[in-house]
């Protein structure tokens, strides 16, 4: 099983690597195709972890990295469909970043589901989380790509990749102050964990409050930059930093 | 730049400011989100958004105030129906017909200029049952032995002071811990300083596997004063292979609830599933298992601001949703 898990990171991994670069060759048939594969290993990649947990697998830093392209690619798809956004390069280039994270991390098969964490809310509030930080890196590339051209295309693509994530950012924020009322009988803490998720959501209220007025249509670039830099460190130097004593401490 | 966006950029720049002064991993100060300069800017901002919802809803403010009421009712029944008990299945099934309804009717009226109104309404009662919370909360910790026959009918508060009376009395009746199957075992060298971990066997069939050791699984037993299966192995200096603690898949505590002159109630207890009796909040935090005994750590609370925030948060989560997906962004106002 362990092997299992190895092989179809590395699958996927390759999947979106392929796929962001068939994208850049403007091959766009090709990257949805790759995307696709990619999904269907990181499928089995998230089947695997979660016989191998014996629950759902959100529950330590590899896991929910190797959750990424399994919400990126359909999220691709609906941003092509219906938005009229061909993405699929960027999604599959932030996926392939999150699969190489979850490749240098450890497998810690031994994890198991404390009762803490078995709630109805667990799913839906990592899920949206993922699928909201995923969506904010894209949306911060797209931000930082206009500085090389197309300026408004990809700002508009910015934006609209922004107002796609921001309501899964706000279920996963909520969520969890719902669940903590339920798990700890208060809904929130002063967690460090808790208090830079309200920092990456607050620097998005900021942008949704100037993103539509032409004469502040500079500050969207380093808001969503600004955006992504708290994106990072909630996710990433919060868990990862040693000492630090939180109640999400079982997510690191 | 207009003097309401001005005022708004500030506020939120502040909060920003003093949320990342809490939050530093090295040098932070989380004293400032319990501090007067908090307070005061919590209170301007849900003053902001109220404001902001009467600039959002000018001109549309009669169908604002017919729709703002499903929008929040929805919220509300759906909170509703979180909190009904396993018992009350009809209930929850009645409050989530009663929120695809409210929904329904908001979704009719609204438009995405006045789900983004109401949205400001619902982060002004967030912070409105913040501040009930925060003056009128009491909460605290209860112990009880899961003897069946000891009874708690206080609290003690987390900050100190007198026992509060629950106005109810609590006794664990019962207690059920299961575990995940262990298959994890660890050799230990026993010296003068204690047990030294020397690794972590893998199981191959049915021998244990450590470097070019191995050993039958079948001959790790238990014995008396032995917390779990263990081999003591040949040789110097003394090793011994014993199974790892297991580990806790869930635990339940079923309880009795008494209030005066009302008939005991019989509920069960479980992490994530909190029980309410005469306006407290009973959560189960963990438990202890001594000698004999099993201790049973719980939090007690009673928040008058808590069902106001709940209903809050769901609306917000809403009103996000609804204004940023809507299809016709051209309808958008700026404030």
């Amino acid at each position: 099983m362990i092997t299992a898990v190895y092989t179809l990171t590395i699958l996927a991994l390759a999947g979106c690597v392929l796929a962001t670069g068939c994208a850049v060759a403007g091959r766009m048939r090709a990257c949805a195709i790759l995307f696709a594969a990619a999904w269907c290993a990181a499928l089995g990649l998230f089947a695997a972890d979660w016989a191998l947990a014996q629950a759902p697998p959100f529950g330590n830093m590899r896991h929910v990295l190797a959750f990424f392209p399994l919400v990126m690619a359909p999220a691709a798809l609906y941003l092509r469909r219906f938005r009229g956004l061909p993405l699929d390069g960027w999604l599959a280039g932030a996926s392939a970043i999150a699969l190489t994270g979850a490749l240098c991390m450890p497998l810690q098969a031994a994890w198991r589901q404390m009762p803490a964490l078995q709630s109805p809310w667990f799913a839906p509030h990592v899920t949206a989380y993922v699928i909201s930080y995923g969506l904010m890196t894209v949306a911060a590339l797209l931000a930082l790509a206009s500085c090389a051209g197309h300026t408004d295309g990809r700002m508009r693509a910015a934006d609209a990749v922004a107002r796609l994530a921001f309501p899964f950012m706000t279920f996963g924020l909520w969520s969890g102050a719902i669940w903590a009322d339920a798990a700890w009988g208060r809904y929130w803490a002063w967690d460090i964990k808790e208090a830079w998720a309200l920092i990456t959501w607050a620097v998005y209220l900021v942008y949704f409050h100037l993103y539509n007025r032409p004469a502040y249509a500079g500050w969207r670039r380093p808001l969503l930059i600004a955006g992504f830099a708290a994106v990072v460190v909630t996710f990433l130097v919060v868990n990862l930093l040693p000492n630090l004593n939180s109640l999400h401490s079982y997510a690191g | 730049m207009s003097a309401a966006l001005k005022t708004t950029l500030m506020l939120l720049g502040a909060g920003v400011v003093l949320l990342l002064a809490g939050a530093m991993p090295v040098g932070g100060v989380p004293e400032v989100y319990h501090g007067g300069l908090m307070r005061a800017l919590g209170l301007l901002v849900a003053l902001a958004c109220l404001w902001g919802t009467c600039r959002l809803a000018r001109g549309k403010a009669l169908r604002f105030c017919a729709a703002l009421p499903c929008a929040l009712l929805t919220a509300a029944a759906l909170v509703a129906a979180g909190e009904a008990d396993d018992s009350q299945t009809w209930l929850a099934a009645a409050c989530l017909a009663a929120a695809c309804a409210a929904g329904y009717a908001a979704l009719r009226l609204m438009t995405p200029r006045l789900w983004l109104a109401a949205l400001h309404v619902c982060i002004a009662a967030l912070l409105g049952g913040v501040y009930a919370d925060y003056y009128g909360k009491v909460s605290g910790a209860v112990t009880l032995p899961a003897d069946g026959r000891t009874t708690a009918q206080a609290m003690t508060p987390q900050d100190g002071g007198e026992p509060v009376p629950l106005g109810f009395t609590l006794r664990v009746d019962s207690f059920d811990v299961s575990y995940y199957d262990t298959t994890a075992y660890t050799v230990y060298e026993m010296g003068s300083g204690g047990f030294r971990s020397l690794g972590k066997p893998e199981l191959h069939g049915d021998r244990l596997v450590l470097g070019q050791e191995s050993w039958p699984l079948a001959e790790l037993k238990s014995a008396p004063g032995m917390p779990r299966p263990y081999l003591l192995l040949p040789g110097e200096p003394p090793r011994i292979i014993m199974q790892d603690t297991p580990t806790v898949r869930d635990y339940a505590a079923a309880c009795t609830l008494q209030q005066p002159g009302a008939a005991p109630l019989h509920r069960t207890l479980r992490v994530n599933k909190p029980l309410s009796c005469g306006g407290w909040q009973v959560s189960l935090m963990n438990h202890s298992a001594g000698r004999g005994d099993t201790r049973l750590l719980l939090m007690a609370s009673r928040a008058p601001g808590r069902l106001p925030v709940l209903v809050s948060l769901v609306g917000i989560i809403i009103c996000t949703a609804c204004w940023c997906w809507a299809r016709k962004p051209e309808q958008e106002v700026r404030a």
